[in-house]
């Protein structure tokens, strides 16, 4: 199954405010470039890179010491907001260096709340429901400044269908993913079946809606095509904390498949339901199959 | 993947040192009192505060401010 790509689009967003600029190619702007789908110089990848190597950082960090560790994602996250300043914002097409800004100061937000969060009386289900719900606000308040075009719960240009077909990706990556980072026993031997469906689909959508919703078109629109594996590492180097390569392995290849998709149908939604399936295969449906 | 918290979070979580009062607990004060502070400053900026700036600054603080009232509702009732 193949769909047509949908970058372009998901990397033109436009919006009003500071950053709104009148249409590329203006005969009397010779500075701007031609195309205004091409992927904005604002923020360069390099700098993406070295925001990836302080979140990996911070990530290998939580296996020395998770204080200093909580201390470098409030430095990272303090260091993406003093970015802003430093964007001009007329050389900022569509507000995608702002945009893409969002992204990266949610994630080590959303980390910090992995640590900080008051959650060690909790049930490990409940523990990461509690998390995804206060993952899900700063998915919230970071959406809310994303253009239209990253669709989050629309679908794409493709329809419905498309999406509705999506999740059959989740069987293949299951079970690439079951081997290399089996499921934590500790959740699977709780709590009733249903009851452990529920709260892994809940614990994911939030996470699936800021790394590939959100991380994966503000990624693209100032990378181009490297948006994809660069959203994917960082998806990835949040795994480093398990110590575990095979785990950062299975993410990598998960953030990349489903990065790819979501570039490719311009729309989060069907990411998200494989991103639900491949959670479920593999808690609940793989274990019984495996032994 | 595979939801779960990182096993080193797990052993942090549990000496509850995540409490306000703790090393996490200070951080995300901390945090949270920059990206509020700057939020008054970008408000006020004249002739008129850009747009992006707030919204940056909303998403550093609200989760945090949440997370910080959890986290005193949490002092509270193990003061009860």
């Amino acid at each position: 199954m193949t769909w047509p790509s949908t970058a372009p689009a998901l990397a033109g967003g436009r919006r009003g405010g500071l950053t709104a600029r009148p249409p590329a190619g203006d005969p009397a702007r010779p500075d701007e470039p031609a195309h205004p789908d091409e992927p904005a110089q604002v923020v360069p990848p390099s700098l993406l890179v070295g925001y990836l190597c302080a979140l990996a950082l911070a990530e290998w960090l939580l296996t020395v010491s998770v204080p200093v560790a909580a201390a470098c994602f409030g430095l990272l996250a303090s260091a993406v907001c003093l970015a802003l300043p430093l964007m001009p914002g007329d050389r900022d097409p569509g507000g995608r260096g702002a945009a893409l800004l969002l992204v990266l100061a949610a994630v080590p937000v959303v980390r910090l709340i992995t640590v900080a969060a008051p959650t060690a009386d909790l049930a490990p289900l409940a523990r990461l429901v509690v998390l995804a719900g206060f993952t899900l606000v700063a998915v919230v308040v970071a959406a809310r400044g994303s253009p239209p075009q990253w669709r989050l719960l629309r679908p794409g240009p493709h329809g419905w269908a498309a999406q509705a077909t999506l999740p059959l990706v989740a069987a293949p990556l299951a079970l690439l993913v079951y081997p290399l980072a089996p499921p934590a026993a500790q959740l699977r031997d709780t709590v009733p079946t249903l009851l452990l469906a529920a709260g892994l689909a809940l614990a994911v959508v939030p996470e699936e809606l800021l790394f590939r919703g959100l991380f994966v078109p503000a990624a693209t629109g100032v990378a181009g095509t490297a948006g994809v594996p660069l959203a994917a590492a960082a998806y990835a180097a949040t795994f480093i904390g398990y110590g575990s390569a095979q785990m950062i392995v299975a993410a990598l290849a998960v953030g990349w498949v489903l990065g790819w998709y979501r570039q490719r149908t311009g729309s989060a939604l069907g990411v998200v339901g494989a991103r639900v399936l491949l959670v479920l295969l593999v808690y609940l449906v793989l274990p019984t199959l495996w032994r | 993947m595979t939801p779960s918290v990182p096993p080193a979070v797990l052993d942090f979580l549990g000496r509850g040192d995540a409490q306000v009062s703790k090393s996490a607990g200070v951080v995300v004060l901390l945090l949270l009192l920059a990206a509020l502070t700057g939020r008054v400053l970008v408000q006020s900026a004249r002739p008129f505060p850009r747009r992006e700036g707030l919204r940056l600054l909303d998403v550093v603080a609200f989760p945090l401010l949440l997370v910080f009232l959890a986290i005193v509702l949490e002092r509270f009732r193990d003061l009860a």
